[in-house]
């Protein structure tokens, strides 16, 4: 197994990081929309080295029935790596870690979509993850909502999710594998970027309060920079300005 | 605001002053924003704001569209049809399948003495939204193109061929009367 060395310093005398960015600056993102087939809706997003596939089906009939609301749409998101998309393999199939990452992004995701439109139906989302390094819970995200937005359903707003974390008692954003792995903390954020409405909140690691205020307000930043490519990303697909 | 604009959901259009909000629009705050992806339309005659999808959207079942459906039950007079979904948009499913009755009076333009004559459960049925109701929805099949697009036999399963009105069993021989589409078997 490739293990990710700690460095000796996660920050340099020029404040630069281990892959040369500013603390505030995201690795460079790749958005496209509409990139499979079958799916009524797709993405596909790079962030750094993560390499990521959405899909969503739907809204479609509930299957078991159990599970059909009267009143609106139920969303079901499955957040999935491959076997490959880790350095030793992952077994591949649910496990804590991925079910825990599901259930939280389905709530951050069905925030924004007028569920009352569709009642009794399901709008699935599958979220592949091809390669990772580091904040693939936020990157999905990221990735799920352009999909819905490309499949055509109704929302209030893209979600745009990124994570801040904490190296060398300095807060950074957007975590790369050595600093999520050897740093101090790591805080993923979903927010709808239009109201600043923060769906998704977690934290690993320790933070002062003041420090979790510093990490919130430094994601907000960078989801708002994911928003605009986003935004870029449908534009761009479907030729307009 | 020039008229082929894109806008993504949750971008801002205008105030509730403005315009108000049609399709792909909603409002919040005394605002309207898209709340799917498309081009703004805006009339300003009416002063109303619309997105017209530019993506693939849910479809939505109306009065004149055909469906596609399987034959769920044949009573004496109507035949109860699952619908599945519009002719013209197959990729996507239906939000929630819904039952469609196809009275006799309305399989086709001749006199038709009994439904099941002319269906039988399992038919793939395209047809014609003519009232749609809520939890009642009205269907026709008047027309050439309209009728059963495929359909197995009644006594072995095997494939039935289209010769002229009937539909002959390939692998029995069994000869079975049916409401055929013209387009049987073309594109399934």
């Amino acid at each position: 197994m490739v293990k990710v060395e700690k460095p000796d310093e996660f920050i340099d005398e020029e404040g630069k990081r281990v892959d040369g960015r500013d603390l505030n600056e995201l690795r460079p993102v790749k958005i496209e929309a509409n990139v499979l087939n079958r799916a009524d809706g797709s993405c596909y997003i790079e962030l750094g080295d993560n390499k990521i596939y959405a899909a969503v089906y739907g809204p479609r009939e509930v299957h078991p029935r159990h599970l059909q609301e009267p009143d609106r749409a139920i969303v079901r998101y499955k957040y999935s790596m491959a076997p490959f998309s880790v350095s030793d393999r992952k077994r591949p199939g649910p496990g804590r870690r991925s079910k825990e990452i599901s259930k939280v992004s389905e709530e951050a995701l069905e925030s924004a979509i007028f569920l009352e439109k569709y009642p009794k139906s399901v709008i699935d989302v599958f979220v592949e993850i091809v390669e990772s390094a580091a904040g693939t819970r936020t990157t999905s995200l990221t990735a799920a909502s352009v999909a819905c937005a490309d499949a055509g359903i109704p929302m209030r707003d893209l979600i745009a999710s990124c994570a801040s974390g904490k190296i060398d008692e300095e807060i950074v954003l957007d975590l790369n594998e050595p600093e999520d792995n050897h740093g101090d903390a790591d805080v993923p954020v979903a927010m709808m970027p239009r109201t600043e409405d923060i769906t998704l909140l977690q934290m690993d690691g320790d933070l002062t309060a003041e420090e979790i205020d510093e990490a919130i307000d430094l994601a907000k930043e960078g989801c708002k920079q994911l928003y605009e490519e986003q935004k870029n990303a449908l534009k761009s697909k479907y030729g307009g300005k | 605001m020039n008229d082929e604009k894109i806008a993504t959901p949750g971008e801002f259009l205008g105030t509730s002053e403005e315009y108000g909000g049609g399709n792909g629009t909603f409002e919040r705050n005394g605002n309207v924003y898209a709340s799917i992806t498309g081009k703004v339309k805006i009339d300003s005659e009416e002063r109303k704001v619309e997105v017209e999808p530019v993506t693939s959207s849910p479809p939505i079942p109306e009065t004149g569209d055909e469906v596609i459906g399987v034959v769920e039950n044949v009573k004496d007079s109507i035949a109860l049809i699952d619908i599945k979904s519009l002719a013209k948009e197959k990729e996507r499913e239906l939000a929630v399948s819904e039952m469609g009755a196809l009275h006799v009076s309305e399989v086709s333009e001749d006199y038709v003495e009994k439904i099941k004559d002319k269906f039988n459960v399992g038919d793939i049925v395209q047809a014609k939204i003519k009232v749609d109701e809520p939890n009642s929805i009205d269907l026709s099949t008047k027309g050439s193109q309209l009728g059963v697009i495929s359909a197995s036999c009644s006594k072995c399963l095997g494939k039935l061929k289209k010769e002229g009105n009937k539909l002959k069993c390939t692998n029995c021989g069994n000869v079975e009367s049916r409401k055929v589409s013209s387009i049987y078997e073309k594109e399934l």
